[in-house]
């Protein structure tokens, strides 16, 4: 005669035995395919065997689900129920990832007003006016050959040089060339200057670009109808930045 | 309608049958409340991959509702194999209660024999017969078990009768 406490017992020690050995459960994709029949006959196979060491999960699978009988809860059990949910996912919506979030969010936004404000500066800066700062110019025999020569400013993106003339004579117009220190024969730039007005002053505006660093020489010529008289020659230097 | 509207809506219009649905697959009152909870917060997450309707979202609750049972599943056999070392010094350990009334030593023994026959019987039983008793053993009705091994319900009583038949000729009479 079977007892019932005996097939119990066995039917326990079966399934611990099954479960040493079959760990995984089958995944739920493979119980749902096998239960719509999309197995192969090996595949079918296989997720049964598991299924069967798995009896909980055979009867979730099988179990049609119940009707929408929402009655069959008290009202104020769903309610409680609700409100611990709620709880929940307010907490989860406050929690690790979110908060990463607001940090990546905090980070992003701290750059955007860093950035934006010292672009903000940069463009200030641009549109200021700005006075070039005159470089007044010494002529070499003034300084008496001295070592000593003028350093231009190197602020601004030109330098506005402006030579001192010792001749009293006027010319018609003026002439310069800019000359390569160590080899004059390598011209920097050249150019006309219009005869001084009003302050007998002569300026020369040069692009910061046009002068890299290394010492130069500016020849001052005076010019009458054809005739070109070397006036004055000034040497400058621009220091590397 | 935002996430959290169209979620309270849901939840408040199936709660009650998934908690169903947990209990008819043979979980405690609280835990399939606990499985039920852990069910809507997954669809919470995921809220955003429903693309159906909200009177479809069936299909998408139970393949949630599963994965949620086959973890809990899995996370019981777990438990139990981390389960907390007791210290042998522990008094509450080495407390031995009075022995409650029961069997005596040759009754377990004789029951132990039984036990392993039994066992010994089933193992070698058609794997066919063996399923559907283990499944019959299992509580499942004859439909249920017709579903579940994909095969017609006259198979299942016949398979059932024969692993019986079986059974009793080999155990016969044996105590």
């Amino acid at each position: 005669m079977i007892m019932k406490s005996d097939l119990q017992a066995v039917l326990d020690q079966m399934r611990t035995e099954d479960r040493k050995t079959r760990i995984e459960p089958p995944t739920v994709d493979e119980m749902l395919a096998y239960r719509a029949g999309e197995l192969s006959g090996d595949e079918e196979a296989r997720v049964r065997e598991l299924l069967i060491c798995w009896p909980e999960l055979l009867r979730a699978l099988m179990t049609p689900y119940p009707d929408d009988d929402a009655e069959t809860l008290p009202p104020e059990v769903v309610e409680r129920q609700w409100t611990a949910m709620r709880s929940q996912i307010g907490a989860s919506r406050g929690g690790r990832v979110l908060n990463f979030r607001n940090a990546l969010t905090a980070i992003a936004a701290t750059l955007a007003v860093v950035f934006g404000g010292l672009l903000w500066q940069a463009k200030m800066e641009l549109l200021r006016p700005r006075a070039l700062p005159q470089q007044i110019l010494t002529s070499d025999v003034r300084r008496g050959g001295s070592d000593s020569v003028t350093t231009l400013d190197s602020r601004g993106e030109a330098y506005l040089l402006v030579p001192t003339l010792s001749d009293e004579r006027t010319f018609e117009r003026y002439h310069f060339e800019i000359v390569d220190a160590a080899n004059p024969q390598r011209q920097v730039g050249s150019g006309d200057l219009p005869r001084p007005e009003g302050d007998d002053t002569l300026a020369v505006m040069v692009p910061r670009a046009s002068l890299p660093p290394g010492r130069y020489k500016l020849i001052l010529y005076g010019v009458n109808g054809e005739r070109k008289e070397q006036l004055e020659t000034y040497t400058v230097q621009v220091l590397r930045r | 309608m935002t996430k959290d509207e169209r979620f309270e809506a849901i939840y408040r219009r199936h709660y009650a049958r998934v908690w169903r649905y947990y209990r008819s697959c043979r979980v405690a009152d609280d835990e399939a409340h606990d499985l039920a909870q852990d069910t809507f917060k997954r669809f919470y997450e995921r809220i955003d991959l429903f693309r159906g309707q909200d009177e479809a979202v069936w299909p998408f609750l139970e393949t949630i509702a599963l994965n949620v049972f086959r973890n809990w599943l899995r996370a019981g056999k777990t438990a139990k194999r981390s389960a907390n070392i007791v210290e042998l010094d522990d008094p509450e350990f080495t407390y031995e209660p009075p022995a409650p009334e029961g069997p005596d030593y040759a009754d377990r023994e004789q029951a132990a024999l039984r036990r392993g026959r039994l066992h010994q019987a089933i193992a070698e039983l058609p794997k066919g017969q063996k399923d559907c008793l283990r499944l019959w053993m299992e509580g499942f009705t004859f439909e249920e078990i017709a579903r579940s091994l994909r095969i017609t319900l006259d198979a299942v009583k016949s398979r059932l009768r024969d692993a019986r038949k079986a059974l009793r000729e080999r155990l016969g009479d044996q105590p």
